[in-house]
């Protein structure tokens, strides 16, 4: 079941990361990545629910330890004003609680900085396609 | 032969007699003198005549009714008469008269003071010629020293015989001149028994010299008081007793025996050995709870250094993570564009990368609550453990010790979390490289292996060890490694984490610590931990028991999310999107797992099939469902609410 927009190719991708390292390398990768596609990224959460407004993301990559507005309440607000855009978190944090707190914040999925750029790229396709994804490293994590 | 008479000179009142042969009357010195003898006689000599006038009054007369002579000579004796008892002089007197002696006649005279005087009076007739009787002459005798001295005799007896006390006398020799009733009843003997035998009947043969000592300390003229010490009884039991013995004197001062008190303090020193023992235990208990709860404060620094531990490791695990992303991805992108001829150095890096990448992981096992998964009845396979987090391990040995692992294949999955694992067997590792430290070389390696029989439960057990070769334990060392705050390490280098932490946490997990060491040979420590219980369910691909789930949930992405679980939980996931009732066939699906969809009759169809099948219902209750076997999960979708009833359908499902 894709939800993919009619007449659009590839999936449009906002990334949220303050490590310029990290949205750098993302954004770099992103570009290159056939039927993947940037709009656009932010270094903090202040601005996501505006940027996800003005931009329609397909994807958001959302890191979870940032300076600013906090990540999981921006998600939040997200999940009810532009339920469209499904949000996966990329978080250095692989802890059982914040993965709970993600999923029901309304995150798609959950993915470690220890996954490769490739298994990001298939989470954003899958979450696309209406799966929810855990990394295998954060179904771990959750211990059942 | 002359005759003899009596006269008493009236002013003195002292009697003198007279010969008197039918002249007239001749004083007679010899008889002067006997009257003397009477007059200064110590008991009291009264004569009367038959009308009852007192004819003769000597002075202990006196001293006994207070008058003198000249008050009473002549004068009636009814005088000295006492209320109630006035007839008895006349009584007397009638007696006399007929001839009669009167012995020890006991009646109540009165005296000058008007205060009573008990007497005993011996009488007899004063003849005149031709065996008339002209009076009676009278030894009166003052009982009352004798009354007083008979009372007090009685009291003390009295005292001696009710007393609770055995109050026994002995003579110098020791030899028992007194025994009273409780004497009877504390040593079983009578005083039939006793009286006359030796005291040393009662003594135990070892305790006979104290009855020397003792009666040394007597003749010396001391008191012995509550001196404590065991008799024998006629039954052969052993007393313990209080003694407390005094000498006896006679009036002379001459020491004549003892006299001794003796307590039966057995109950006494019964409750005293009671509350002794009372006291110990006390003793023990506050010994005990002061320990548990040194215990229990070390615990609590150890939990709060494990926090600090695991804040760091966090941190470094979230900052290692962000610096490896960018590093990874942009190698990614050149691999794909490098000359040949760089392929080698390419893969070197990602080799590195790989590396660090698990390093990470393995400080994230490191910062997780080891406690926390537990609950949940996580379980860790032991080969797949070790790849995590051999990277982490080799971090905390010096590089020249050699890190090795032998994780034998047929080891089962331990019931016990990825978390706690890696944190008990990274302390081992970290103690295994310290003690290697200061060598040139040295050994490490972490193993796994099956171990002993099944538990109650079926599983068995598996013996995870860490061995070094190191220079070992002393056998005090070894005794005391596991107690808090133990270390042989210099301040500075322990992370004082140590074997107790260790033994905390593979503890709460079901099982315990081993330790071999012996100077020169090593040391090994071993988590003994039971097995992960196998499924009971149907035989799953790959060699495990499980069981079927349908996912029937119209909302993907919470469908996905339940099915990732139920995988978790060693189901095998079929889905629909739609809630169409899942095949009741016996190898059909044991838990169902549906939305609002469902209707009543196809959940009691399903559940139908087998007793132990389980629905979960996500969203609104499609009406009336049997509330032991069906469960509610509210939308939107919590992830925790929802674990948690996967759970427990599993449970009941595989009958955990």
């Amino acid at each position: 079941m894709s939800v993919l927009p009619q007449g659009v190719a590839s999936v449009r991708v906002l990334v949220v990361d303050d490590n310029a390292d990290v949205l750098g390398a993302l954004e770099s990768r992103l570009r290159r990545e056939p039927g993947l596609h940037l709009t656009g990224s932010l270094a903090c959460a202040d601005s996501l629910v505006e940027t996800v407004k003005r931009l329609a993301p397909d994807v958001v990559l959302l890191d979870l330890d940032m300076p600013g507005r906090e990540p999981l309440g921006a998600l939040a607000d997200l999940t009810r004003e532009h339920p469209r855009t499904r949000v996966i978190i990329l978080s250095g944090h692989v802890r059982r609680e914040l993965i709970d707190r993600s999923v029901s914040a309304g995150a798609w999925g959950y993915l470690s900085k220890n996954d490769d750029f490739a298994g990001i790229a298939a989470a954003v396709r899958r979450v696309m396609e209406g799966e929810m994804v855990l990394s295998p490293e954060v179904q771990a994590a959750l211990g059942t | 032969m002359a005759k003899l008479r009596m006269t008493v000179t009236p002013a003195t009142g002292i009697p003198s007699f007279v010969a008197w042969g039918g002249r007239a009357p001749e004083p007679c010195a010899a008889l002067s003198q006997l009257a003397a003898v009477v007059n200064s006689c110590e008991e009291a000599v009264i004569a009367v005549d038959l009308e009852g006038r007192i004819t003769a009054w000597n002075a202990a007369a006196e001293r006994v009714f207070g008058y003198s002579a000249e008050e009473t000579l002549g004068r009636p004796a009814a005088m000295l008469g006492a209320p109630g008892r006035m007839d008895d002089g006349a009584t007397l007197i009638e007696r006399v008269r007929r001839g009669e002696r009167v012995e020890r006649f006991e009646t109540l005279r009165m005296d000058k003071e008007g205060r009573p005087v008990r007497v005993a009076i011996t009488a007899w007739p004063v003849v005149e010629r031709a065996g008339v009787v002209a009076g009676a002459c009278m030894i009166v005798r003052d009982l009352t020293p004798w009354y007083e001295w008979e009372r007090t005799r009685r009291l003390l007896a009295a005292v001696v015989e009710t007393s609770e006390d055995a109050i026994i006398t002995k003579d110098v020799d020791g030899l028992v001149m007194t025994w009273n009733a409780a004497a009877e009843r504390m040593f079983g003997y009578t005083a039939e028994e006793m009286l006359g035998r030796s005291i040393n009947i009662l003594i135990p043969e070892e305790r006979r010299a104290e009855e020397v000592e003792i009666m040394t300390r007597l003749r010396a003229g001391e008191r012995v008081r509550h001196f404590e010490t065991v008799r024998r009884t006629k039954d052969g039991r052993l007393l313990d007793i209080s003694l407390t013995i005094s000498p006896l004197r006679g009036p002379d001062g001459e020491f004549f025996g003892a006299s001794k008190i003796a307590r039966d303090i057995t109950e006494r020193k019964r409750t005293e050995r009671l509350l002794a023992e009372h006291r110990e235990h006390l003793n023990e208990l506050v010994e005990r709870r002061t320990a548990e709860l040194r215990a229990s404060e070390h615990r609590l620094r150890l939990s709060e250094r494990m926090a600090s531990l695991g804040t760091l490791a966090a941190g470094l695990g979230h900052d290692m993570g962000n610096l490896l992303l960018p590093v990874r991805m942009r190698l990614e992108a050149i691999a794909d564009l490098a000359p040949q001829e760089l392929r080698a150095d390419l893969q070197a890096i990602e080799q590195t990368i790989k590396y660090l990448g698990q390093l990470t992981s393995g400080l994230r096992l490191l910062a997780h609550d080891p406690g926390g998964a537990e609950a949940m009845g996580e379980s860790t396979a032991p080969a797949e453990w070790w790849s995590e987090v051999a990277a982490l391990m080799r971090s905390a040995v010096p590089r020249h010790v050699a890190l090795t692992s032998r994780m034998g294949t047929g080891v089962p999955p331990v019931r016990m979390s990825k978390a706690a694992l890696t944190q008990a067997v990274f302390n081992l590792v970290q103690n295994a490289g310290d003690a290697l430290r200061q060598r040139s070389e040295g050994r490490v390696e972490a193993w796994a292996e099956v171990a002993g029989d099944a538990d109650a439960s079926g599983a068995g057990m598996v013996r995870i060890g860490v061995t070094d070769d190191g220079p070992g334990m002393t056998e005090e060392v070894r005794n005391r490694c596991m107690e808090p705050f133990f270390s042989t390490k210099p301040r500075g280098i322990s992370t004082g984490l140590g074997l107790s932490l260790v033994q905390g946490v593979v503890q709460r997990a079901g099982g315990n610590v081993e330790i071999r060491s012996a100077p020169g040979e090593g040391t090994t420590v071993i988590l003994i931990v039971p097995a992960a219980a196998p499924a009971p369910a149907g035989e799953g691909g790959n060699g495990r028991r499980c069981a079927r789930a349908l996912v029937s949930v119209a909302d993907s992405r919470t469908r996905s999310y339940v099915k990732q679980v139920l995988s978790a939980l060693e189901f095998e996931c079929a889905s629909d999107g739609a809630g169409g009732p899942p095949g009741a066939s016996a190898d059909g699906p044991m838990l169902w797992v549906t939305d609002e969809s469902a209707t009543p009759a196809s959940v009691a169809a399903f559940l139908e099939g087998d007793p132990r099948r389980r629905v979960v219902v996500y969203g609104q209750a499609p009406g009336d469902l049997d509330a032991t076997r069906v469960v509610t999960v509210a939308a939107p979708l919590q992830p925790t609410v929802m674990r948690d009833q996967l759970v427990r359908a599993a449970r009941a499902v595989l009958n955990r």
